[in-house]
């Protein structure tokens, strides 16, 4: 019962997610030994600032965001940050109402989200990589399963199969799977239409195709992972942040004839394993000046050590030291000592 | 009144008046009332009229607004412009020249701005052009057989307050004038927005031999760089550089190769039209008559025509083709004005076709122009396009809709056409540089009457279907917004849970109301009460993690607990007979009401193992796998469990109007406990008989090939309808079981008694006598019931897996319209469509609940006067 609680409390957060969520306990980071770059500049807290700080955007990032909120708090006592968590999908709609301060976001923004904020302002809203995801594929940890292409997960989740597998998959027999697996049906399971990692799945494994109606939408990242770890035969998406004891992700090509890539940090970085993703925050910055001391602050966090440390600790991959440092300068950002 | 009150009438002269202050409140609390009631009355309709506001503007059509008329810059000495188009401002536009020289001019009222070149040698022709409609990528074929690549697009720069240049100072928030080069918009009073032309075009590369290369298509995506282009000595090829970048090094790798396309040209020679997707997977090459050859390049060593095919319907040529956004879409103009639209589906389970396992099907025939389509202009926002024809008319038209949206034009025929990169105006240019750029206001192009509530076939759809996949992560996707699946789920899910509550409602109300003792209903009925205050958002969560997954193991235990259950407590009750009567009296109270609730946990328990030996023996061990196709074993048990409720009722009838009169006889005479014995063995007799008779029409069905897996069954899956209908229906029944009961208790027992005295038992008392009169309020307790679960939303939301599928199978999800808006809400733009939509959903389940409403009051009505008549 312990065990289901904490899922289920997330569920109901995420069901329920009208309400500002509490800070959800960050899971054990679950994969090896993930270093933060030594040479990533360490955050040194600068003027105090004061005041609250709203985000509203990706369920992805929902840990992620509040354990920078923690991190940051310590350091400024005085600062509220509220961190909400639908999908990011929501995020864009937010930051156009001015009802958020940050927006993050699993996937790129669309052109007409944009379109729309541009409308307002005059000016787009500016985008801030903050840390990688491996979008993994989980299936129960009792599921034999060796491996996937792209190509036949899209087999499996999309009616259009624009990655042009030759015939719809259904049961774990039709993956090659014996025994008491050969004929199950796959129940399936993914993210609803406001989530980025529902939008950067139909992107990548599903070639811009369609779902199939029966995948089963859940109202949250660990919704799923604590769906497939209940139901034996299912499949379902989620960021890596959210892995437990009980799924198991599914190593992944590109191609059929590609070789399979565990769902790793090197494999990530070099862009081998085909669906690693940047984790992104996008802000109302006015173009040409420098952000208020509070979300300057509060970035500059993030893009430090310690925020990537955070970043490790939530189960994710901290930005490499080229890409933090473009962002930070792209920010216009105060420069840290560099160790 | 009451009678005292009446009789004293009759005697006294009523000498009391009533006073003054009674009066004035009375008054007071009549006008109050109305008030109130009006303001309720007026606060539906306003809400009902705001919906209805809200919605309405997802059926109006585009906006096409004045254009603003001029010329494009001077093309040079000897050349003509052969593409323009705006950026995504509408202030800067571009004209690219066929010697590969760049002009920039004012969109908003002409006038040349800058100018460059884009090929080195000033001898060259530019012979043929590829252009994205998203993004901004380039390639120029040049006649010496080589080929330009780049990008080309533009770029923009802020200025904010005393930075802002002096051009920009004069001008009004919104204005615009040129500067730099470009152009210089005063966004805000405090901002400036300087909009610049962006070019990387790298040198030219060699097509190996000097011949030259007469059409060509680029794309650049995010996997790298695809390239088709075809020879004027016939040789088709396809190349390919895929890239992909270290994050820790920011080293980039690219791979680049070639491949020559066969294809067999069939004596008509050069290829018009290339068309090559983004992904590099297929490519389409068309004639000039039509004829349109695809080629698989899954694996471009091997890559194969697969399938040939007629674009433009009957002998007349294709003079214009294009892909939409996403590159599914193909738009192919005839020389008859005709607008084809072309999609590739797969090929079906059993059908014959191209060897990919896909064919190109004429999706659309779209309302012909006049005059032959010059050209086609793809949105980049969305599945709109713009038609020009030969007469000068442009159709701006959805594919999605298949409907022209406004129509425009030119005067003459337009020579270069291009929608704004915000799909909000448009750039017509004429061959002698007379160019017009039109606004174009079109919010909602992707809804009518028709996507909504009927069968869409969107692209790659195997057939048109009714379907909701409302948003997604990128601009190309085609929103799918087909309401009928929500409104099935939101009637499927009622219906389960009304299937599950309304008949344990009732019965508890007429066993609490009827049978039960005074001081028992006193401790039930609050007991039933208190399950209302359970929030569903709670229920709902217990539903998901708790009861799917138990539900799926015990699926057929919990199945067969609806015939065992009934029949032990038949069972009991026949045993109750054999009870001595003076002990039958004795144990009439809680005694009864314990051994009852007992027997029901006793029958409940020996489900489990009657679920295993029915699984086993009717459905090959595993329910689950019956269920999925392969459909294996007989239908015949599921009929047999279906039908037996039915038999019985047949039995019964049969029993009342043929057997019981004569039996009637004989059974006036003998002791109880023979009687009792008698009662067993007709029970007994009557059961077998149901059995037998729902057995033959079971096999019956099943012999003539009907299979309840091919009708309304089907594969499990753990959030399922039947979790739903449970979950729900327990939200419910506390609801209709007290309206119910407070209904019957409210029969005055002068009924009853009058009843009683004519020797009925209490349940011929109860079905006879006290439920028609309280009919009406029972209707309406199932009617709040109904309402409540229409609108039900957070254990929809969490137990029903939001699968938007059309089914009856309770044994799969639903996703009825309260979950979706309140799923779908937050990511809805304000007055976006999908925003609009989710109010139209809103409006829908609004009607919903009114039809039934009012429905119900009718028959309520009429059951009341029924009940008054008595």
């Amino acid at each position: 019962m312990i065990q289901l609680a904490l899922p289920a409390a997330a569920l109901l957060a995420a069901g329920f997610a009208f309400l500002p969520q509490e800070p959800v306990q960050a899971q054990e980071a679950s994969y090896g030994a993930v270093k933060v770059d030594a040479k990533i500049p360490k955050y040194v807290p600068g003027t105090p600032v004061s005041g609250s700080l709203k985000s509203i955007g990706s369920d992805t990032m929902n840990n992620e965001m509040t354990l920078w909120a923690e991190g940051f708090r310590k350091l400024y006592p005085n600062v509220k940050v509220e961190v909400e968590g639908k999908g990011s999908s929501t995020a864009p709609p937010a930051l156009e109402a001015g009802t958020a301060h940050f927006g993050p976001m699993s996937r790129p923004v669309k052109a007409e989200e944009q379109d729309k904020f541009e409308k307002k302002y005059g000016y787009k809203m500016t985008e801030v990589k903050t840390s990688i995801d491996v979008l993994a594929l989980y299936v129960h940890k009792d599921n034999p399963l060796a491996g996937l292409s792209l190509v036949k997960a899209d087999a499996i989740f999309s009616k259009t199969r624009k990655g042009g597998y030759d015939a719809d998959i259904k049961t774990w027999g039709d993956l090659g799977l014996t025994g008491e697996w050969a004929d199950k049906p796959i129940s399936l399971y993914g993210r609803n239409s406001a989530s980025g990692t529902y939008g950067y799945f139909k992107e990548h494994a599903l070639f811009k195709g369609d779902f199939k109606d029966s995948v089963k939408e859940q109202p949250g990242s660990s919704a799923v992972v604590q769906a497939v770890a209940s139901d034996k035969y299912g499949i379902g998406y989620s960021g890596i942040g959210y892995k437990t004891a009980d799924v198991r992700a599914v190593p992944l090509s590109k191609t059929a004839y590609d070789t399979l890539y565990e769902a790793t940090m090197e494999n990530a970085y070099t862009n081998k394993y085909p669906m690693a993703r940047f984790l992104l925050l996008y802000v109302n910055k006015e173009p040409g000046k420098a952000l208020d001391p509070l979300r300057g602050e509060f970035l500059s966090y993030v893009l430090s050590f310690q925020g990537q440390e955070a970043v490790v600790k939530d189960g994710y991959l901290p930005l490499p030291l080229n890409v933090l440092m473009k962002e930070r300068k792209n920010l216009g950002l105060a420069e840290l000592a560099v160790q | 009144m009451s009678e005292s009150e009446k009789s004293g009438t009759t005697r006294l002269r009523r000498v009391r008046k009533t006073r003054r202050s009674v009066v004035v409140i009375d008054r007071i609390v009549d006008a109050v009332i109305r008030t109130g009631g009006l303001l309720v009355i007026f606060a539906v309709l306003g809400i009902c009229v705001f919906l209805a506001l809200v919605v309405l503007p997802l059926f109006g059509g585009a906006d096409l607004g004045a254009p603003a008329r001029y010329a494009l810059p001077a093309p040079p000495e000897g050349g003509s412009w052969i593409h323009a188009e705006v950026n995504e401002h509408s202030c800067l536009g571009l004209a690219l020249g066929d010697g590969g020289e760049v002009a920039l001019f004012n969109a908003l009222a002409g006038g040349e701005l800058s100018r460059l070149d884009l090929i080195e040698d000033p001898a060259r022709r530019v012979v043929a052009i590829a252009r994205e409609a998203v993004g901004s990528s380039l390639a120029l074929a040049l006649d010496d057989g080589s080929l330009v690549l780049g990008t080309l697009g533009f770029e923009e720069e802020f200025f904010a307050d005393e930075a802002i240049p002096a051009e920009a100072q004069g001008l009004a928030a919104g204005g615009a004038a040129p500067f730099r080069g470009g152009m210089i918009e005063r966004v805000t009073a405090e901002r400036a927005r300087w909009s610049r032309l962006a070019h990387a075009m790298r040198p030219p590369v060699t097509t190996g031999t000097v011949s030259a290369v007469t059409r060509v298509d680029y794309r650049i995506s995010n996997t790298g760089e695809v390239l088709a282009y075809v020879k004027a000595d016939g040789r088709v090829v396809f190349s390919q550089v895929a890239t992909s970048e270290n994050l820790l090094t920011g080293e980039i790798t690219s791979e680049l190769s070639e491949h020559d396309i066969p294809y067999d040209p069939a004596g008509r020679g050069l290829p018009s039209a290339l068309l090559l997707p983004g992904r590099g997977d297929q490519l389409i090459i068309a004639w000039g008559d039509g004829a349109a050859a695809r080629f698989d390049l899954r694996r471009p060593d091997e890559a194969a025509q697969v399938e040939t095919v007629d674009l433009v319907p009957g002998e007349a040529p294709l003079t214009a083709i294009e892909y939409l956004i996403g590159e599914q879409v193909i738009v192919a103009g005839g020389g008859d004005g005709s607008v084809t639209t072309w999609f590739r589906i797969e090929n079906g389970p059993d059908a014959a076709g191209p060897a990919d396992g896909f064919h190109l099907v004429p999706a659309r025939e779209l309302q012909p122009q006049a005059a032959a389509i010059t050209a086609i202009a793809p949105s980049a926002r969305n599945k709109t396009f713009v038609t020009a024809a030969a007469d000068g008319s442009f159709w701006i038209r959805h594919h999605t809709t298949a409907r022209v949206l406004c129509e425009g034009d030119a005067g003459g025929a337009p020579k270069l056409l291009q929608l704004a990169p915000k799909s909000n105006g448009l750039l017509t240019a004429a061959a002698d540089g007379a160019a017009a750029f039109w606004p174009l206001d079109n919010p909602h192009p992707e809804t009518t009457f028709g996507t909504i509530f009927r069968e869409t076939w969107y692209e790659g759809y195997p057939e048109p279907a009714h379907t909701w996949q409302s948003s997604s992560g990128t601009d190309d996707f085609e929103p799918k917004i087909g309401l009928m699946p929500l409104i099935f789920g939101t009637l499927k899910a009622t219906s389960y849970a009304m299937l599950f509550s309304v008949p344990i409602a009732l019965l508890a109300a007429i066993y609490t109301s009827e049978f039960m003792s005074r001081r028992m209903r006193a401790i039930v009925k609050p007991k039933i009460e208190m399950m209302a205050s359970l929030p569903s958002v709670v229920l709902g969560f217990l539903a998901a993690l708790v009861l799917a997954p138990w539900i799926e193991n015990w699926v057929l235990a919990i199945l067969t607990t609806f015939l065992v259950v009934p029949l032990a407590i038949v069972g009991g009750a026949y045993a109750w007979l054999f009870l001595p009567t003076r002990y039958a009296a004795r144990f009439d109270g809680w005694h009864k009401f314990v051994a009852i609730t007992a027997l029901f946990l006793l029958a409940v328990y020996a489900s489990f193992p009657a679920g295993a030996l029915v699984e086993r023996v009717f459905f090959g061990g595993d329910f689950r796998s019956w269920l999925a196709p392969p459909h294996v074993g007989s239908g015949a048990p599921v009929w047999w469990l279906i039908l037996l409720p039915l038999a019985l009722l047949a039995v019964i009838a049969a029993d009342r109007m043929v057997l019981a009169p004569r039996l009637a006889q004989r059974a006036s005479s003998g002791s109880a406990g023979g009687e009792a014995r008698r009662e067993l063995a007709k029970g007994c007799l009557t059961f077998a008989a149901a059995a037998l008779l729902s057995l033959i029409a079971a096999q019956l069905l099943t012999f003539i090939g009907l299979d309840p897996r091919d009708l309304f069954l089907g594969t499990y899956v753990q959030r399922n309808s039947l979790v739903v209908g449970f979950v729900m229906g327990f939200a419910v029944i506390p609801i209709i079981y007290t309206v119910t009961e407070d209904a019957l208790s409210s029969v005055p027992d002068h009924l009853r008694g009058a009843a009683l005295g004519c020797g009925a038992t209490t349940w011929q008392t109860a079905s006879r006598v006290v439920v028609p009169v309280a009919a009406s309020g029972i209707f309406s307790a199932i009617m709040i019931g109904l309402g409540r679960a229409v609108g039900e939303t957070m254990i929809v939301v969490l137990a029903a897996g939001n699968t938007a599928i059309m089914d009856v199978n309770p044994f799969n999800g639903l996703r009825s319209l309260s979950a979706t808006i309140a799923y779908e809400l937050p990511e809805a733009a304000v007055e976006g469509t999908l925003y609009r939509m989710l109010f139209l959903a809103a409006l829908t389940l609004f009607l919903i609940t009114f039809v039934v409403n009012t429905l119900a009051e009718v028959v309520r009505q009429r059951f009341r006067k029924r009940a008054f008549e008595l």
